[in-house]
């Protein structure tokens, strides 16, 4: 036995690699399963998938590159945070310094542009599922988790938009929050707002509905931009957390990757 | 003894208890409850009397003696485990394993299912034991034989399950039995042990807290959370509306009357208060600087005099009519008055809309 096959025999039979690893090189079936059954970071995915679960031309590998996106941009929203101050006061300087100033400032931009190829690559993950076909039985749940998760990206999408604090983004938050006055029931121009009232009392007005708790005022202003960033950062990317692993572990429990028939 | 659910006085301690929770004492004999019980078991546990180490069966479930009809019974089947060729068959003529007819119903089941009935002292089968049970539930609110049976040594399952080494019916064989004795006696102790708990279990099920105590509490706690988690959920709700804001007021005095030029677009409180102020020959009226199209702020073009939005690109005339690009109605226009010194006072909180012929209404504007 030479020297290195000893240091080599050494290590992996060492307490430390054994205690993180419980189970012998990935070279039996056996091995390769425990591989993923016993790392916390794979036990979502399933222990084997199917050819054509990796076939390109057949999954476009949307749902992989929009999870990948997902990861790109919470790293970079995380690193912009280091230098971004939600208040009307800083809010567009900073996004001016990031771009300007800082070292490595282009992590905005890649949040930015990842935050577009997100949407795009969800829209067409949906595309191929629909496609495909792989909406129906026993992938129904799945679907309907898949609708929530897309709606969140929307969400983040949109809530990312005013961050920046400039023209382009209070007017376009001004014009997308405008249509939660019409939410019926809720937002104090829509369906049924004129009959919830207390005597000749309106109790839906522009200070009470839905776009008001939305915006934390009764138009754009730095409440809104707290708000959005709270959102932004906390509320909606640990939802799409929570249910992206949901999706994860039903795309295994109903069968896999769908193929073709 | 009497009902089950009524309370006894214990002979030790004095206390009135529910009779269910009664057990024989090992010591007196006597009925005795539940804690002296207890008690009195530790006692024994801590000296270390050979009682408690000769029978561990029975310090094992001292719940369930009571149910069970005392210990004389027990005590017997123990010895007949543990002493086979001495022990009378007391099974009922049912082996401990295999199949049996029940008499009640006529069916054949395994015998382990078999328990003694209280209406007819024969073992039966499991069903027709609970249906009697049902039956004698309804019939009468408390009968209870098992509780007082005391030293009435009926045959119970324990004894049941002693036969094996008694009787040629069981899984021993006949010839053997003698000589294999002292090496079967532990196992067939330990079966007879789990047997007891399970038949126990299906007999008489006693405790301090029973069933129906036990799903009141439960529902009673999960309604509790559910009314906390509600009650916190509109309090969260509630949270997401702020009771002051830092905007400009919905009533407001914007100056008098002669400070508007006629015929002129008055900008100054565009910013501030959102809003534009324009004075006609006869009148003055307050226009929206809310776009009808998608709420952008339109900008007011001196040299083409008209409203242009830079959204979208829609026109508005200076009355507040849209004549070009994608907004469907005319600008709103707000409430103004004349407050009580004179000057010109606007209330954004009313707006008229001119498609639903509010710009008729005297409050939408003011004459000078």
């Amino acid at each position: 036995m030479t020297a290195i096959q000893r240091i080599k025999q050494k290590f992996f039979e060492s307490q430390v690699w054994r205690s993180i690893f419980r189970h012998g090189y990935p070279d039996t079936r056996r091995n390769q399963s425990l591989a993923v059954l016993s790392n916390v970071f794979l036990h979502l995915h399933p222990v084997s998938v199917r050819k054509s679960g990796i076939r390109l031309s057949y999954t476009w590998c949307m749902g992989g590159i929009s999870f990948f996106l997902f990861l790109v941009l919470t790293v970079t929203g995380v690193m912009l945070m280091f230098y971004y101050r939600p208040t009307a006061e800083f809010a567009y300087n900073d996004i001016v310094q990031l771009r300007e100033d800082v070292a490595m400032g282009i992590m905005r931009e890649l949040h930015r542009w990842g935050a577009h190829a997100m949407v795009i690559s969800v829209w067409l993950h949906m595309y191929r599922v629909f496609l495909t076909g792989s909406y129906k039985p026993p992938r129904e749940f799945n679907w309907a988790v898949g609708v929530i998760l897309l709606k969140l990206t929307l969400l983040l999408s949109f809530t990312g938009y005013l961050l920046p604090w400039d023209q382009l983004a209070i007017w376009a938050i001004t014009v997308g929050t405008n249509m939660a006055r019409a939410t019926p029931g809720a937002g104090h121009e829509g369906p049924f707002s004129s009959m919830i009232k207390l005597g000749d009392i309106p109790l839906l007005h522009s200070g009470s509905d839905v776009r008001f708790a939305l915006l934390g005022g009764r138009f754009v202003a730095a409440p809104a931009l707290l708000r959005f960033y709270v959102l932004h950062c906390v509320g909606f990317p640990l939802i799409a957390g929570v249910l992206m692993a949901v999706h994860f572990w039903r795309v295994r429990k109903d069968g896999g990757v769908s193929g073709p028939l | 003894m009497a009902d089950l659910k009524s309370e006894i006085k214990c002979p030790s301690c004095g206390e009135s208890r529910l009779a269910s929770s009664f057990l024989t004492s090992k010591v007196s004999g006597q009925k005795i409850c539940i804690a002296c019980f207890r008690k009195e078991k530790k006692a024994a546990g801590a000296s270390g009397s050979e009682a408690a180490k000769a029978s561990p069966a029975k310090a094992e479930t001292p719940k369930a003696a009571a149910a069970e009809g005392g210990e004389a019974p027990r005590a017997a089947a123990l010895e007949a485990a543990t002493a086979p060729a001495a022990a009378p068959a007391t099974t009922g003529g049912l082996a401990a394993e295999g199949m049996a007819k029940c008499p009640a119903c006529g069916k054949e089941m395994d015998v382990k299912r078999f328990v003694t009935s209280k209406k007819s002292g024969q073992k039966v089968c499991n069903m027709c034991y609970q249906a009697e049970r049902k039956a004698g539930k309804a019939d009468q609110p408390a009968p209870s034989a098992a509780a007082g049976a005391g030293a009435k040594a009926k045959p119970k399952p324990v004894a049941a399950a002693a036969g094996p080494h008694a009787s040629a019916a069981g899984p021993v064989p006949a010839g053997a039995g003698g000589a294999a004795a002292p090496a079967m006696a532990a196992p067939g102790a330990a079966r007879v042990r789990a047997q007891t708990v399970r038949l126990r279990s299906v007999d008489q099920p006693s405790g301090d807290v029973d069933r129906r105590d036990f799903l009141g509490w439960l529902a009673l706690g999960w309604t509790a959370f559910t009314a906390a988690s509600a009650q916190s959920a509109i309090a969260l709700g509630r949270f997401m509306f702020p009771n002051v804001l830092f905007e400009p007021p919905s009533t407001f005095k914007i100056g008098y009357p002669e400070e508007f030029e006629i015929g002129k677009v008055d900008e100054r409180f565009k910013a501030s208060n959102g809003i534009w102020v324009i004075r006609s020959e006869s009148m003055i009226y307050v226009l929206s600087t809310v776009c009808t199209h998608l709420g952008c702020t339109p900008n007011w073009l001196e040299t083409e005099r008209k409203f242009k939005c830079p959204c979208h690109g829609s026109g508005f005339q200076k009355d507040g009519i849209n004549f070009e690009g994608p907004a469907p109605r005319p600008l709103e226009r707000f409430r103004v008055k004349r407050a009580e010194d004179g000057q010109v006072e606007v209330d954004t909180s009313k707006k008229f809309q001119y498609e639903l012929g509010q710009w008729n209404d005297p409050e939408s504007y003011l004459v000078v």
